[in-house]
């Protein structure tokens, strides 16, 4: 918690920023017209970072802060074939819409294509750092590329017939103001790294990932079409062939 | 072709939409020959369930030929004549594999939105708001229905449609309430609302050896169907449901209670205004004023079921009444993949006649009007059974 952009405002400082934030909320309620939003957006930030103790702008003076996230989730395979699953990286994108493609030069590095809501396209170099058939698989971007960060997913056997335990753990950089906008366009990464694992799951255990991208609907209001944009979990590219496997290893009865 | 659309509370409309087409390997597209508005449709109808968008097909209870099969559907063919669970089931996950086909983890692509609302999220519903999957649903001349080759019945024998195609939903929801009635030799079993879901909870009961069924409604024409059926009925507009429920079972209360009633009950009392003015206000999401009754019937011991449909909140929920009569309470998404195989011999067999509950027909493009029908219970509305083929009158 050494890190400045913890430290509380005095006293005097903390209320002059809720006070201008309250102005600018009061101008925007009052005068309505053209400003009315701006201000109320500015309104609200000020008001809010007071509340919160922070100095507003302190998130842009500061370099990106690493931040580290964790997610897991259990899949009805085994380890080895969860595991094989995952080292085709070039299969990736099917799970992780904002990613566009993944193409391996050899059996350490790759070179990532993603597309974001809010920077655009982005490009790395990729490099296995640690790979354990059937265990754990670790992973960095080269150094001064695209989206700097690295990471490691780990394949351990679950209790008694419930298949694998798959932990995705993930380091990266992301300048803190972007966060907040992340989260609103549907990219927080805690949340793309879910809906990523999710789609994982359906891949490995029912064969294809479930959609209803291009399926029929009526006339849709203006509303209805801006839905898709915020959500954490946007259709897939294309439609998934059924993973190759499943019929001979799953199935259904 | 021509579909059912969602546009807002009390509005649907028939609009013409492209055909469905195979999105995913597991699929198969059906060409509906029955579909049905269901008492959860009204929920939809109402406003009460958020996510639909404008647009949106509805229909969850539906049957029909199959007509084209995606490449890992071996199971059936074109031409089979099939009904499908409104519930989709992967048949993988441990769900699946656990008979918890309404838990199904692999089905909905918008889980995110009910793990924030539940925690986690059930299974994809068809037409049923896009928290739930936002699969387009059955009221319609051609359905997509995924994982075709977990789903589906098929329909082999030369039974009419209207006597196999209550196994999508209502048959089974009624049958599970059932079960979960806990029902054992010389029970009293007591059934909240008298529509589609609560007259095969009734005779869902006498098939699992309940003694007597005491079916509560206030419309006449429901009570007489319960009355067909063998219940005991009491008027629920004639108010102390508790004092006649006491006396019907010589003090000691019903052993299996069933809310068939779910988030729109209606007011018999102060009470009942009391929840209409809340969710008016936004204050609680579901109007209990059914369930704290079914939950104060329950005898000591006894089995409360709730197959009736709630979305999110309730306010003044009697706890303290299950943990002090040491009641068990059961609920839930039918797991409707269980029940197709051991229901549908039932109606073979001619145990049951789901047809007895239909009340009105009509083509598909006059579904509109239908809606409206069933949710005032108009004409003594109970079940619409909707054909979409058929040329409007």
């Amino acid at each position: 918690m050494s890190d400045s952009r913890f430290t509380s405002l005095s006293a005097p400082e903390r209320w002059s920023w809720i006070g201008a934030g309250a102005a600018l909320l009061g101008y925007a309620a009052l005068r309505r017209g053209a400003l009315a939003i701006p201000a109320a957006a500015a309104g609200s930030y000020l008001l809010l970072r007071g509340a919160a103790n922070r100095r507003p702008g302190a998130e842009l003076a500061h370099r990106p802060g690493r931040r580290r996230l964790a997610r897991s989730v259990m899949i009805n395979r085994p380890p080895d074939e969860v595991y094989a699953a995952w080292r085709r990286l070039e299969d990736l994108p099917r799970f992780f819409p904002h990613l566009e493609s993944v193409t391996v030069r050899d059996d350490k590095h790759s070179h990532w294509v993603a597309r974001s809501r809010l920077s655009g396209k982005l490009e790395w170099d990729c490099e296995i750092t640690d790979d354990q058939p059937g265990r754990t698989l670790a992973w960095r971007s080269a150094a001064g590329m695209g989206f700097k960060h690295s990471g490691e997913i780990h394949f351990r056997p679950g209790p008694p017939q419930r298949g694998t335990r798959v932990e995705l753990r993930w380091s990266y950089r992301v300048p803190s103001a972007w966060r907040g906008m992340l989260a609103l366009v549907g990219e927080a990464p805690g949340q793309v790294a879910r809906e990523g694992l999710r789609r994982f799951k359906q891949w490995m255990e029912a064969g294809e990932i479930a959609t209803i991208a291009g399926q029929p609907h009526g006339p849709r209001t203006r509303l209805a079409e801006l839905a898709p944009l915020f959500s954490p979990a946007p259709p897939v590219h294309e439609p998934t062939p059924l993973r190759p496997e499943w019929l001979e290893r799953t199935g259904t009865a | 072709m021509k579909a059912l659309c969602w546009y807002g509370k009390h509005s649907v409309s028939v609009e013409n939409v492209p055909d469905p087409k195979l999105l995913n390997p597991r699929d198969a597209i059906l060409r509906v020959t029955r579909t049905a508005i269901c008492g959860s449709d009204l929920h939809l109808y109402d406003g009460y369930i958020p996510t639909l968008e404008a647009g949106d097909i509805l229909g969850h209870e539906f049957m029909g030929e199959v007509i084209e099969v995606g490449a890992a559907v071996k199971n059936l063919r074109v031409g089979d004549r099939v009904v499908v669970p409104f519930t989709i089931a992967c048949g993988n996950c441990f769900f699946c594999r656990h008979q918890l086909w309404s838990c199904c983890d692999n089905s909905n692509p918008n889980a995110w939105v009910l793990e924030k609302l539940y925690g986690y999220s059930g299974s994809g519903l068809f037409g049923y708001s896009h928290m739930m999957g936002g699969y387009a649903g059955g009221q319609a001349q051609y359905v997509r229905v995924p994982f075709a080759d977990v789903g589906p019945i098929k329909i082999e024998s030369d039974l009419p449609d209207e006597k196999v195609l209550f196994l999508s939903d209502i048959f089974p929801t009624g049958y599970m309430a059932a079960e979960n009635a806990g029902i054992q030799q010389g029970d009293t079993v007591a059934v909240w609302g008298c529509g589609p879901v609560g007259q095969f909870a009734i005779r869902s009961a006498f098939l699992l050896g309940a003694d007597r069924v005491i079916a509560i409604d206030s419309y006449p024409g429901r009570l007489r169907l319960a009355e067909a059926a063998g219940a005991e009925t009491l008027d629920a507009g004639e108010g102390n449901i508790q004092e006649r429920l006491r006396e019907a079972t010589a003090g000691a209360g019903p052993d299996g209670v069933i809310d068939a009633v779910g988030m729109e009950a209606f007011a018999h009392s102060l009470g009942g205004f009391y929840d209409v003015v809340k969710q008016q206000l936004k204050l609680e999401t579901d109007r209990p004023t059914a369930l704290r009754e079914v939950i104060m019937a329950c005898r000591k011991g006894g089995h409360i079921s709730v197959p009736g449909v709630y979305g999110g909140y309730v306010d003044k929920f009697p706890l303290g009444a299950i943990f002090g009569k040491a009641c068990h309470f059961a609920t839930g998404q039918t797991h409707v993949h269980r029940y197709l195989r051991p229901l549908l011999e039932r109606i073979e067999r001619g145990e049951i006649d789901p047809s007895s509950i239909i009340s009105h027909h009509f083509p598909l493009q006059q579904a509109p009007q239908a809606y409206d029908l069933f949710l005032k219970k108009k004409n003594e509305c109970i079940k619409v059974v909707l054909d979409p083929w058929a040329k409007a009158a």
